[in-house]
């Protein structure tokens, strides 16, 4: 029967006691560790993605849904960001398109949202006919803008698209016009009541397909 | 043959040495919950409620930015929306002020705020959600503007 | 009397305990996976490739390239390849396809193990359901 027994013990005991201390500390150190790398802010992820949401959707940004203005988006302001997306407006931001950086705010390196867009620039094509009663006209583009200039002595009194009336004057058209046939179909004009001399412009959309990309950080 | 008690050089017996261990670990476990919930665990309640709490506030501000309807007119639509009923052990509240959604709950620690990016047509948002209610959006066509509402649906009439 | 190694219970229990306490630790230092971020992304660009495709004009006859597609079984098997290359020209290049029509799909196999998108466009002939996932 060993002596010493007893007073072993009581030492394992202590000695079992840091061991578990430690280990409760260890714990609690990785806790730590893992709440920091859990933090996914959400608010930075739902600030890009606002952004980039309204960019796509908005009336002053696009055309139509998905499809960019060129012109208002090559141009775009602290002004026009921080009304469309309020979520933004006290965050360093970076609003690319394709290669370029449309516009830039501070250094972000935070979430990135990007979309699948086309960016639309208008093209004019412009021509002139001399139209008889009766005469069909085709657009071979698809545009929802035309523009009709009537030249002096024209005597048509009824211009149809697809076969309806969008401009008619009994005593002649005269001057110059806009009309806006539907985007889903090809455009055919036709002139009945006279002759005139007519300088047609219309303005179709080409349009390229890009990637926006949104960066928003705090 | 009977043995005499004898007499050794043990410091204490097995039955006293057993019930000190005893208390040392009954000792060592007090004084390790009494400081980790004094300290650590309250602590870490706070972090994790205030994660949840930017969650729950950015999901419900994408839900309401998604249930306004695109370009029509004369909606009235009701969304129904999904808040966790309660977080960090109790019930809180999102209010809207000056178009934002904001978060009220008794712990200062979950407090959020989440900006709403709405269109140009919205031109109000009010309203108020408790978290133990059964929180729908509802999106209404006014004269100038479309209306944004937090409502429940018991306010609805169960739509 | 044979000496038999003395183990003492004690440090057995210690051990035990300690063991327990790595397990609960090793469950919150794994971490959580980040694939809902994944998913959200891949939705927006399954979104986007239908609300793009869902208003392009035809390449030959109905409204939309869509709902061309989705006429017949016959215009969609005319049209399959152009649509084909038009999603691929649309989507970035780090994306894989698949468009199913209720004509029938294009697109690659989609496979079961990795994040996808999806998104889904009602046209006048159907439902037509994209699928995008990180190549």
């Amino acid at each position: 029967m060993s002596s010493r027994r007893a007073q072993a013990n009581l030492l394992s005991l202590a000695v079992a006691l840091t061991a578990l201390v430690s280990a409760a500390t260890l714990g609690l150190v990785v806790a730590d560790g893992a709440l920091a790398g859990a933090d996914r802010d959400p608010g930075q992820r739902r600030a890009a993605g606002a952004v980039a949401e309204r960019l796509v959707s908005a009336e002053a940004t696009t055309v139509r849904e998905n499809v960019l203005d060129g012109e208002v988006i090559a141009d775009l302001s602290v002004a026009t960001i921080a009304e469309l997306a309020p979520p933004a407006a006290n965050r360093s931001i970076r609003v690319q398109l394709g290669e370029e950086t449309l516009f830039e705010r501070g250094d972000p390196t935070g979430a990135t949202v990007e979309r699948v867009v086309l960016v639309a620039e208008r093209t004019t094509r412009s021509r002139s006919a001399a139209v008889g009663d009766g005469d069909d006209l085709t657009l071979p583009r698809r545009t929802d803008r035309v523009e009709l200039t009537f030249a002096a002595g024209s005597t048509v009194e009824t211009v149809r698209v697809n076969g309806r009336i969008v401009l008619h004057d009994s005593g002649g058209l005269a001057g110059q016009f806009v009309i806006e046939p539907s985007r889903y179909e090809t455009a055919t004009l036709r002139f009945e009541g006279g002759t005139a001399q007519v300088g047609i412009e219309s303005t179709p959309l080409r349009t390229e397909k890009a990637t926006l990309r949104v960066t928003v950080d705090d | 043959m009977s043995r005499d008690l004898v007499e050794d050089e043990r410091a204490l017996t097995p039955a006293i040495g057993k019930a000190l261990e005893l208390g040392i670990v009954v000792l060592f476990v007090g004084v390790l919950t009494t400081a980790l919930y004094g300290g650590a665990v309250p602590e870490y309640r706070d972090v994790v409620g205030g994660e949840v709490g930017d969650r729950a506030i950015v999901a419900a501000a994408e839900r309401v930015e998604n249930a306004v309807p695109p370009r029509v007119s004369d909606v009235r639509t009701v969304h129904s929306v999904d808040l966790p009923r309660s977080i960090r052990g109790e019930n809180y509240g999102i209010a809207v002020e000056n178009r934002t959604l904001v978060l009220d709950h008794p712990s200062p620690a979950v407090d959020a705020r989440a900006r709403l990016a709405l269109p140009d047509r919205v031109n109000s948002v009010d309203g108020a959600w408790r978290s133990s209610d059964d929180t729908v959006v509802l999106v209404t066509d006014g004269a100038d503007g479309l209306h944004v509402e937090l409502a429940t649906r018991e306010q609805l009439g169960g739509e | 009397m044979t000496d038999r190694g003395q183990l003492s219970l004690t440090m057995v229990e210690a051990g035990l305990g300690v063991l327990l306490l790595f397990a609960a630790t090793a469950t919150f230092a794994l971490g959580l996976p980040a694939a809902g971020v994944e998913s959200a992304q891949l939705d927006r660009y399954a979104d986007d490739a239908g609300t793009v495709l869902s208003r392009e004009p035809p390449r030959h006859e109905g409204l939309t390239r869509l709902s061309e597609v989705t006429r017949s079984a016959s215009a969609f098997e005319r049209e399959r390849d152009a649509l084909a290359h038009r999603v691929e020209r649309i989507l970035p290049e780090n994306l894989m396809y698949r468009v199913v029509t209720p004509h029938g799909a294009v697109g690659f196999q989609r496979p079961t193990n990795v994040p996808t998108g999806r998104a889904t466009v009602p046209t006048v002939g159907g439902r037509v359901t994209i699928w995008v996932w990180y190549a």
